[in-house]
C-alpha cells in the first residue's frame, strides 16, 4: 500500500513524488508572489495603512519601510524561482519561509488559512532533500543526485496535506454546516445568475447538497487519494470542487495550491514519468530509478522534531475544546485550524472614548485609521478590537488625554441571525490585556 | 483484503447513510422545493433607468438653472438675481442629496462627492482666493474651498460683498461651473455606457453592481451621522460642539438636507423610482425573498422601520441643526441613536443575509 501513513519500508523511496512537487509548488508560489504585486497589495495592505494588527506574541514584528518591502518581495520572487528550478535550494526556501512568513506576520487582518498553509509547507521544503534531482543544484553539480530517500521526505508532504483536507472536514461537522446549510444557503443563491449550474443555486437542497458533498470530501479525499483503485475518481472529485470553489468564491489562488498539491499522492512512477519528460537539465533518466539503496535512518533529533510539528499540527486546532463559548461567535481558538468558508459574518464596530478628567467623551469610527479589509476583520474578531482599543489609548494619550476610558459598541450578525451586541460596551477595554484565556467582556451569544 | 474493504462496503455504506441524514436535514427545512428565486438584473435596471440616471438629470438641470442665473450675476448684478439664486440653492442642495450616495462607477473615479460638498468650507480661504485672481479650483489644497459649501457661504453671508465686488461673483461662478462640469460628466458617462456596464454587472463581489451599491450607501449613511450630525454635536470631539460644521450653514438647511439624504438612500433600499410613488424591483424585495426574519420580524420589515424612525427623529429637530446643536441635545441625541441603528442594520443584518463582501482581498474566512 502506498498510502500516506506507509509504514517504514525496507528500501528507501523514490524521491520523484517530491521533485515534481518542489517544481509545481515553486511555480505556483512565483506566480501568487507576482500576483499579489500586481495587485497592488504590497502598497494597499503594507505600506498604506498606519495601523497593523499584530499576532499574539509577535508584536515585535514591524513593518518595513515601503522600499524594503518591495526589496522583500523580490527576494520572495526569486526564492520561489530558485524553489522551482533546484537552484541553490536549502538557501532559496529558507529565504523563501522567511520572508513570506515574515510578510504574513506584519497583520493579522490578512490572515488567511492559504497563507498559514504555504508558510508550513516552504518550512518543511528547506528540510527536505527536493533538490537531489531534477534540479540545477544536481545539473551544476553542486550537490550529487539521489534518487531515493527515507520514506518521510514524501510522507510528511501527504501527511501534512492530509491534515489540511480532514481538520478542514472536521471543522463542517457542526449544526450549522450539516442541519442549515449554513453559510452556502446564504451564498450559493446569490451566484443563480452563472452559466450552466446558476439556475440550480437558488434552491436550498442545492446548498444542503453542496455541504454534505464538501464534509465528506474534505474528511474523505486524502484517503481515496492514497488508494490506488480509488485515486483517478479522487482526483477527478478534487479538480470538481476546487474548481468549483474558485468559480464561485474569491479565493484566490488556494484552489490552484491544492489541485496541484494532490499531485503528490500519485504513485513513484506517474512522478517518475513526469520527470523523464522535463527538458534536458531537469532530465532523470529512466535507469536511475532502479537502483536500491539501502534505507537511510532518520537521526533522533529529526524523529523528534517531525513528531514535535506533527503533534502540533494536531492538537493546536483542537484549542477552541477549553472555551466554553460558541467558537465562531467568539472566534477563539478560531485561526490555524482550516476552518474554510465556514461563517457569514459581518459586524460594526464603533469606540467611545471618554476623558475621565473632564467627562467628556468622543466617538472613534476605526475606518479613520484603517482600510477596508483591516476594518471588516477587526469588526468580527475580538483580539483585534481589544488590540485597536489599545492603540487609541495611545494616540488620545500622545493627545494629552491621561488614562482615557474606551469602551465598544460592537454588533455582529452570525449566519445571518439578527445583529447583537458583541463586546460588552460597559468594559474599558484599557484595562483588559490579550491572552490565551477567555475573553470575559465578550458577550454570550443568546443573551 | 483491507484495499477492497475500504473501497467496496466502506464506500457504500457511507453513501447510503450520507443519503439518509441528509434528505432528514433538507426536510427539517422546508424540504428541497425552498428557494431563494431574485433576479439582480431587473433590480438593476430599476435602479439606474428609474432612480439613479433621472436623480442625476433633475440636478444637472437645476445646476443649468442656477448657473444661467450666476452667470448674469456676473454680468449684471442685482438684489433680484441674488435672491432667486438664493432661493435656486435650496433646490440645487436638495437634489444633490439624491445622487450623493452614488459614489462609484463615473462618481468615484473623479472623487465626485468630495469635490462637490466638503464641508465646513475655508471662508477665508474663498476670499483670499477670490481677491488674488489666480486660482485653480481643482487642487487639493482648495479642497474646502470650492463646491457647494463656498457657494453658501459666497451666497448667504456674503451678499452683500457679492454685489459690489466683481472677484466675489466670479469666484461663486467658477465653483457653480466646477460643480455644473463634473455633474455633467458623471451623467454623460451613465448615459454612454455605464447604465449598461452597471445593468450587467450581477452578483455579490466587490466588482458587482450590488457590492458597490451596498458599500457606497452604507459610506453615505457614515458620512450623514459623521459629518452631517456627530461632528458638529460634539460626538467626536470630547464634547466641544462645532454649529459652524453643519452642512449649508448659511442658507440654514442642514436639517432639510439631512432628512433628505436619509430619505434617499430609503427611496433605493424601496425601489422607488425617483421623484414618484411608483415602485420597481428592490433591495427590500430582495430581502424579502431570502425570509430572514429579525427577531420578531422580517428583516426587510425591520430596515424599512428603522429608515422611518430615523428620518421622523431627523424631522423632529425642526429647525436647522446649526441653531440648535448647542442646545436642544435630546433631539439630536435621538436622531443620532436611530441613525447608528439603522447603520448598524445596514453594515451587518444586509450585507450577511445577502452575502454581499465589501474588499476586494481574496478571502477564506467568511
Amino acid at each position: 500500500m502506498t498510502g500516506i501513513f506507509s509504514l517504514p519500508s525496507k528500501h528507501n523511496r523514490s524521491l520523484a513524488p517530491l521533485a515534481v512537487f518542489r517544481i509545481i509548488f515553486g511555480a505556483l508560489l512565483l506566480f501568487s508572489t507576482i500576483r499579489f504585486w500586481l495587485k497592488g497589495w504590497i502598497y494597499e495592505l503594507y505600506i498604506q495603512p498606519q495601523f497593523h494588527f499584530k499576532y499574539f506574541g509577535f508584536d515585535w514584528i514591524k513593518v518595513a519601510p515601503g522600499w524594503l518591502m518591495y526589496t522583500l518581495f523580490v527576494l520572495m520572487a526569486l526564492a520561489a524561482l530558485g524553489i522551482l528550478l533546484g537552484y541553490r535550494y536549502r538557501l532559496s526556501a529558507t529565504l523563501f519561509f522567511l520572508t513570506f512568513t515574515y510578510v504574513e506576520l506584519i497583520d493579522v487582518a490578512n490572515y488567511l488559512n492559504h497563507y498559514y498553509f504555504v508558510s508550513l509547507m516552504s518550512l518543511l521544503l528547506i528540510f527536505l532533500p527536493a533538490h537531489r534531482l531534477a534540479s540545477l543544484d544536481v545539473y551544476l553539480k553542486r550537490v550529487p543526485l539521489k534518487t531515493h530517500s527515507n520514506h518521510w521526505a514524501v510522507s510528511l508532504l501527504k501527511l501534512q496535506l492530509a491534515i489540511v483536507y480532514v481538520y478542514a472536514g472536521i471543522a463542517k461537522l457542526n449544526p450549522d454546516w450539516l442541519l442549515e446549510a449554513l453559510p452556502l444557503k446564504i451564498w450559493l443563491p446569490a451566484q443563480a445568475h452563472l452559466p450552466l449550474i446558476g439556475p440550480l443555486l437558488k434552491y436550498t437542497w442545492v446548498a444542503y447538497f453542496f455541504s454534505w458533498f464538501g464534509a465528506f470530501y474534505d474528511l474523505t479525499v486524502p484517503f481515496f487519494l492514497s488508494i490506488k483503485k480509488t485515486r483517478p475518481y479522487a482526483f477527478a472529485a478534487v479538480i470538481l470542487f476546487h474548481l468549483l470553489t474558485w468559480w464561485l468564491f474569491p479565493i484566490g489562488v488556494f484552489p490552484w495550491v491544492m489541485i496541484f498539491s494532490t499531485l503528490i499522492f500519485f504513485s513513484d512512477n506517474f512522478h517518475q514519468k513526469i520527470l523523464a519528460r522535463l527538458p534536458k537539465v531537469f532530465k532523470v533518466s529512466p535507469l536511475s530509478w532502479d537502483v536500491k539503496m539501502t534505507p537511510t535512518k532518520l537521526p533522533l533529533i529529526a524523529k523528534t522534531l517531525i513528531a514535535g510539528y506533527l503533534a502540533f499540527q494536531l492538537l493546536f486546532p483542537f484549542r477552541f475544546l477549553l472555551y466554553s463559548q460558541p467558537l465562531f461567535w467568539t472566534e477563539q481558538g478560531y485561526r490555524f485550524s482550516w476552518r474554510v468558508m465556514l461563517v457569514e459574518k459581518a459586524g460594526y464596530v464603533t469606540y467611545t472614548l471618554t476623558n475621565p478628567s473632564t467627562g467628556f467623551s468622543a466617538e472613534i469610527e476605526p475606518s479613520e485609521y484603517l482600510n477596508p479589509n483591516q476594518e471588516k476583520q477587526l469588526s468580527t474578531q475580538a483580539d483585534l478590537i481589544l488590540q485597536f482599543a489599545h492603540f487609541l489609548e495611545k494616540e488620545y494619550q500622545k493627545k494629552g488625554v491621561v488614562n482615557p476610558v474606551i469602551t465598544a459598541q460592537a454588533y455582529v450578525s452570525l449566519q445571518s441571525q439578527p445583529s447583537r451586541l458583541f463586546i460588552n460596551p460597559t468594559v474599558d477595554l484599557t484595562n483588559e490585556t490579550e491572552s490565551f484565556a477567555a475573553k470575559k467582556w465578550i458577550l454570550p451569544y443568546a443573551h | 483484503m483491507l484495499k477492497k474493504l475500504i473501497s467496496n462496503s466502506f464506500l457504500k455504506n457511507s453513501i447510503v447513510l450520507m443519503g439518509i441524514l441528509f434528505f432528514g436535514a433538507c426536510d427539517k427545512n422546508g424540504g428541497k422545493l425552498s428557494q431563494v428565486n431574485f433576479d439582480q438584473k431587473p433590480m438593476l435596471q430599476n435602479w439606474a433607468q428609474h432612480i439613479i440616471v433621472p436623480a442625476y438629470a433633475e440636478f444637472n438641470s437645476n445646476l443649468q438653472q442656477f448657473s444661467l442665473l450666476s452667470d448674469s450675476l456676473v454680468n449684471k448684478p442685482s438684489n433680484e438675481l441674488l435672491i432667486s439664486l438664493q432661493k435656486n440653492f435650496k433646490q440645487v442642495y436638495l437634489s444633490f442629496q439624491a445622487v450623493k450616495c452614488f459614489e462609484f462607477g463615473p462618481a468615484s473615479n473623479i472623487s465626485y462627492k468630495a469635490m462637490l460638498n466638503t464641508y465646513p468650507c475655508d471662508t477665508i480661504k474663498i476670499v483670499q482666493n477670490a481677491q488674488q485672481a489666480n486660482y485653480n479650483l481643482s487642487t487639493a489644497a482648495n479642497a474646502d474651498a470650492i463646491g457647494l459649501p463656498a457657494i453658501d457661504f459666497l451666497l448667504f453671508s456674503c451678499a452683500d460683498e457679492l454685489l459690489n465686488n466683481a472677484a466675489l461673483r466670479l469666484y461663486l461662478q467658477q465653483c457653480v461651473n466646477q460643480v455644473g462640469n463634473l455633474t455633467s460628466q458623471v451623467v454623460q458617462e451613465w448615459n454612454n455606457g455605464y447604465s449598461q456596464q452597471f445593468t450587467t454587472a450581477i452578483g455579490t463581489d466587490m466588482g458587482s453592481s450590488l457590492g458597490l451599491v451596498i458599500n457606497a450607501l452604507n459610506k453615505d449613511y457614515e458620512l450623514i451621522k459623521n459629518a452631517k450630525i456627530g461632528f458638529p454635536a460634539g460626538k467626536k470631539t470630547l464634547g466641544q460642539t462645532f454649529p459652524n460644521a453643519c452642512e449649508a450653514v448659511y442658507a440654514d438647511l442642514s436639517t432639510e438636507l439631512l432628512a433628505a439624504n436619509i430619505t434617499s438612500i430609503y427611496n433605493l433600499y424601496q425601489g422607488l423610482h425617483f421623484n414618484s410613488t411608483q415602485r420597481g424591483p428592490s433591495l427590500q424585495d430582495y430581502l424579502k425573498e431570502t425570509k430572514i426574519s429579525y427577531y420578531d420580524e422580517m428583516l426587510d420589515q425591520a430596515i424599512a422601520l428603522q429608515f422611518e424612525k430615523a428620518i421622523t427623529a431627523v424631522q423632529n429637530i425642526e429647525q436647522p441643526l446649526s441653531k440648535v446643536i448647542s442646545q436642544q441635545s435630546s433631539l439630536i441625541d435621538e436622531a443620532y441613536l436611530e441613525i447608528q441603528k439603522n447603520i448598524v442594520l445596514l453594515k451587518t443584518d444586509l450585507p450577511s443575509a445577502l452575502g454581499v463582501l465589501i474588499t476586494y482581498q481574496d478571502n477564506d474566512g467568511d
